[in-house]
């Protein structure tokens, strides 16, 4: 606290030259060597009340602030400083204007600075973490100072100003002639001399009073004042050395400048130009350092980044603690370049301080760190002037950005990373601006049809269907007045073909630090597909749901309906929310569960797809109704359901139960005519048994009386009556004939027919045999040419024969040479046998009437027949299932042909 | 014709022209002596088991042959062979349909119930009085009946 008390000394003693421009003058030399390290800044309150904050940075402004705050009450005004002692400096650079006042008030001043520095340490922390932005008042100030002093020299050179500058110039300044002689000196020089101007003027550099010792304290005599040694050599003389001040009785330290001037043409000076500058706080000060060094130091070595000093040969020449630490122990006396790590350009870059081109950059270099390791350093340098301005080295301030720079690469990278897994989504997505502008990437190109050139152009509702525009501007509504951050819905694009695309949209509002707004951020997720599918699934589910069919799914263990359809709802009378806890026997109350669930069985076992019963059911109002049950089993992973169909079969019951009867009905029909036609074949049986029985009954009388007739009353009847009894004789043989063949034709019908091979030309010639006589075999030429055999009944065949080969024998009787002959016929279905005689013959015109039954073609007085023969052939050949037909030229003869079957199993007809 | 008299020939026949006329074939071969004609069924059944007006008749002199029409009033010629054949105490007794059917089930139905003989009556009387004859000679004279 001493020290910034000293310091508040030394300011007051500057402040009180009274000369703003000396002052600073003194201030930016002494400052920028010593103090340029610092930071420092004050805060001022104005007179007029405005607050100013001033930071001040020198070339390493990595250190932070040193807070101080000292409060000076001066009548209404305020000042409060912050900073080290160095920076009450510019407050009062700021403040000139009253700082008479802060004279007198500096016991006070001084007591608040002293209590104040106590939290030093402290507030050099706290100050560290608020640095930022910075004002860097003191350049600035150094540099308006440099353009001063630039334009000080051309004032020197202007007579006009030259008095002015000289009388107000903060450096002592005076002239001595060729001869030694003093002849002016402005105030400030009579100030360093503690002599009054009369005193001063008309000495030489040999009075005796003046006493003058160099920097190491010897006395310097007259010959070699600086002023003397100007004058003698012609050179500029620079020099310090201390003047003894008879005013403070001490010596004043100075820094003097002789500078011998030329008159033109002279090769002499005609005088010495000697400038000086009190250099004496200065000194002090600079004992006063040797103090504060230790403790800047340790401000040095408390800041966390490396600070590190090189000469102009780029050697390093200071270090601190984290320097040491990060370069290694032997750091100093090492070139810069010795720690490069790979090609770089950082002595290219730092040149310009070198060069006085400019005097502070900023570089980032990899330096090889005391472990080896490779470290990316980011350099503050800035140039170091010697006492003379001059270039001396650069004092540079680093932090290790590695990480930085790292994490920085990493944010690059998971920028990029988020930008590939944007573009490459296997979603589509867009960014959306607040004013609808789209940026998409390749999937929502692909799935809307648009490239992502034409997107650009387009905004959101461009490609949204005008039905879900409101929905969509709800939703952004929804997330720009943050009522949800996020939002998932489902709506429709209208795609570049103009067809549309059903998307699952998923919508977040990006918002930057301060929760503006900034973009949309949309997935969108193409569900086409899956909604066509629902469409589908529903349309499905409708129909099922307003199927007419009853349909119940029910739970395979607790059979309880988990879903029924509404058209068995509206059938049974109950709502679903009853029917979820019935099971299908509350509703089936004629099957028992056992029975059940024994339809169930093979359904569960997969023995069955399908089980199908009738049962009745019951309806809520108790009133039943049939149905058929049609039972499937569904399984699907390891959900099993029963689906059951019901049929209401009321209508099929009452069908059926009308078929039945008919059926019924129709069988009682048949049964009564099969009755009937029993009753009529019987009565036919009857008619056939009485016409055998009883007709021949009274035949056999009138033939048998008349024959007693004639034989006990042969006298009596005489020739006549015996030839009437012979007629009756004989037409009574001739009914009996008649009704056997009747009766023999109407058995035909009747009877079975065996089948059986029949040996055609055996049965022939023993036909013949049978019918005929040996007289007429005689007169017959009976020719049997080789007959295929036949299949039919024999006795029915054999009739055939008998019946054809009569006739035959019969119509040629009158031949006296006849001629018979048999042949046969193989053809692809039948055999056809014909008979051919050489007899009367007949006309064809009345061949239709030839197989009649009764039908003759001849009397009886020509040929004695009943017309029966031919149509017993005819029936018989049709119940073989062959044809009977006739040929005949009358007078020539006839042919008559009968046809058999091939086939053994041949229709039986007729 | 007494109950009394052994009957060798019992004809059963309705028709009376036709009893006439076989009585007077058998009569032409002087085989009419004992011969009784029942009028119906009925008549027939009483004679064989000694019923009605036969109750005195000796039941163990059968006739030697029975000439049985088939179509009777009453109880028919069928029915009455069925009875006969399946009593111990008439089935012995020889029986002949004689009948004007040439019916097929009449003749199977005969045969299969035990008849002796099956003749169909020819409407040609000669035809007749020769049949009948045969008849008469061959079961009187010629067969041997059960003692």
């Amino acid at each position: 606290m001493n020290n910034a008390y000293r310091l508040f000394m030394l300011m007051f003693n500057i402040s009180r030259l009274r000369d703003r421009e000396r002052m600073l003058d003194m201030f930016i030399e002494g400052l920028r060597e010593i103090f340029s390290p610092c930071m420092f800044g004050f805060r001022t309150n104005h007179p007029d009340g405005d607050e100013r904050l001033y930071e001040i940075r020198t070339r390493n402004n990595s250190f932070g602030y040193i807070e101080m705050n000292g409060t000076c009450s001066m009548e209404k005004t305020e000042l409060i400083v912050i900073g080290t002692a160095t920076q009450m400096l510019a407050v009062f650079i700021e403040n000139l204007e009253f700082h008479d006042r802060l004279l007198t008030e500096r016991n006070e001043f001084e007591n608040l600075a002293g209590q104040k520095l106590k939290d030093l340490h402290q507030s050099v922390k706290a100050l560290e973490e608020s640095r930022s932005a910075s004002l860097n008042i003191i350049e600035d100030m150094a540099r308006e100072i440099e353009r001063r002093r630039l334009a000080e020299e051309k004032i020197k050179e202007s007579e006009q100003k030259y008095r002015q500058l000289f009388e107000n110039m903060s450096h002592g300044v005076f002239y001595q002639m060729a001869d030694g002689t003093l002849t002016d000196i402005n105030p400030a020089g009579l100030e360093l001399f503690g002599i009054t101007r009369e005193q001063f003027l008309g000495r030489t550099s040999y009075h005796p009073e003046w006493k003058v010792i160099d920097e190491d304290f010897n006395t310097v005599e007259p010959e070699n004042y600086p002023s003397m040694l100007a004058l003698r050599s012609g050179h500029v003389i620079s020099t310090v050395a201390g003047v003894y001040n008879p005013a403070i009785n001490d010596y004043k330290w100075l820094s003097i400048s002789a500078m011998p001037e030329f008159r033109d043409g002279d090769i002499e000076p005609f005088r010495a130009f000697v400038t000086m500058h009190d250099i004496t706080e200065r000194k002090h000060v600079m004992e006063e350092l040797k103090q504060l060094s230790a403790r800047n130091e340790a401000i040095l070595e408390s800041v966390p980044d490396i600070i590190m000093e090189v000469d102009k040969n780029r050697i390093y020449t200071w270090a601190n603690k984290e320097g040491y630490k990060f370069f290694g122990n032997d750091v100093i006396g090492k070139a810069a370049s010795f720690y490069f790590e790979g090609d770089q350009d950082t002595y290219e870059k730092v040149d310009p301080l070198f060069d006085d081109k400019d005097d502070r950059v900023y570089v980032e270099s990899w330096q090889r760190r005391s472990d080896g390791e490779k470290r990316l350093l980011a350099w503050r340098c800035k140039a170091l002037s010697d006492d003379k301005g001059k270039m001396k080295g650069i004092l540079s301030s680093a932090s290790d950005i590695t990480e930085l720079r790292s994490s920085e690469k990493s944010i690059r990278e998971s920028e990029q990373k988020f930008r590939n897994l944007f573009d490459n989504s296997p979603l589509g997505k867009s960014m959306t601006g607040i004013d609808g502008s789209l940026y998409v990437n390749k999937c929502f190109c692909d799935l809307i049809g648009y490239t992502s050139e034409e997107i650009n152009k387009k905004s959101w509702w461009g490609i949204t269907h005008p039905d879900d525009i409101e929905q969509t501007e709800f939703v952004t509504k929804l997330l720009l007045d943050g009522k949800q951050d996020q939002y998932r819905f489902e709506k429709r694009y209208i795609r570049k073909n103009g067809s549309l695309i059903w998307a699952d949209v998923s919508i977040f509002l990006q918002r930057d630090d301060n929760g503006e707004p900034l973009y949309f951020i949309t997935t969108i997720n193409d569900i086409t597909e899956k909604k066509r599918l629902e469409e589908e699934k529903f349309r499905f589910l409708d129909l099922i749901d307003n199927s007419l069919n009853e349909i119940y799914i029910f739970n395979p263990e607790n059979l309880k309906f988990q879903y029924v359809n509404k058209g068995a709802l509206r059938n049974i009378g109950y709502s679903f929310k009853e029917m979820r806890h019935l099971t299908p026997l509350d509703i089936e109350p004629e099957i028992t569960e056992t029975a059940f669930r024994n339809y169930l069985k093979p359904l569960l076992s997969g023995k069955r797809k399908i089980a199908i019963f009738e049962t009745v059911q019951k309806r809520k109002d108790d009133s039943r109704y049939p149905v058929e049950v049609h039972l499937q089993i569904y399984s699907k992973g390891d959900k099993t359901l029963f689906f059951s169909f019901i049929n209401d079969i009321t209508e099929r019951k009452i069908a059926d139960e009308a078929i039945r009867k008919l059926n019924e009905e129709l069988e009682e029909r048949v049964r009564q005519r099969t009755e009937q036609l029993e009753a009529a074949n019987k009565e036919l049986e009857a008619f056939s048994y009485s016409v055998s029985h009883d007709l021949r009954a009274p035949l056999r009388a009138i033939h048998s009386f008349t024959s007693i007739l004639k034989e006990d009353f042969e006298n009596e009847l005489g020739d006549e009556g015996g030839r009437i009894c012979n007629i009756i004789e004989t037409s009574s043989v001739r009914m009996g004939t008649l009704i056997d063949d009747l009766l023999s034709f109407s058995r035909i019908g009747k009877s079975q027919i065996h089948y059986s091979i029949i040996l055609m030309n055996k049965m022939a010639h023993s036909v013949f045999e049978e019918i005929t006589t040996r007289e007429e075999r005689n007169r017959i030429h009976f020719t049997v040419s080789h007959l295929h055999n036949a299949s039919g009944d024999e006795l029915l065949v054999r009739q055939v024969l008998t019946n054809l080969l009569s006739n035959a024998v019969k119509y040629s009787s009158k031949r006296e040479r006849a001629v018979i002959t048999l042949r046969s016929e193989k053809e692809i279905e039948e055999v056809v046998y014909s008979v051919t005689d050489n007899g009367v013959g007949f006309d064809m015109k009345y061949c239709n009437k030839l197989f009649g039954v009764f039908q003759r073609l001849h009397s009886d007085r020509e040929f004695v027949g009943n017309g029966v023969g031919l149509a017993i052939v005819r029936r018989i050949i049709l119940r073989h299932g062959g044809r009977a037909w006739a040929e005949s030229t009358p007078g020539e003869g006839s042919t008559f042909y009968f046809s058999l079957p091939l086939s053994q199993k041949s229709k039986e007809k007729g | 014709m007494t109950n009394k008299e052994a009957v060798d020939i019992l004809i059963v026949e309705d028709d009376p022209q036709d009893a006439e006329l076989t009585l007077r074939a058998l009569r032409k071969n002087n085989l009419a002596n004992h011969v009784y004609v029942a009028k119906d069924g009925e008549e027939a059944l009483d004679f064989f088991f000694c019923r009605g007006k036969f109750t005195e008749r000796d039941i163990n002199l059968p006739p030697k042959v029975v000439l049985l029409d088939l179509k009777l009033p009453k109880v028919d010629g069928l029915e009455i062979l069925r009875i006969i054949k399946n009593d111990l105490r008439t089935k012995h007794i020889p029986v002949v349909v004689v009948t004007s059917s040439r019916e097929e089930p009449d003749m199977k139905e005969a045969y299969e119930l035990g008849v002796n003989s099956y003749v169909v009556k020819p409407v040609d009387f000669d035809k007749f009085v020769s049949a009948m004859s045969s008849l008469g000679l061959y079961w009187l004279l010629v067969n041997q009946p059960l003692k």
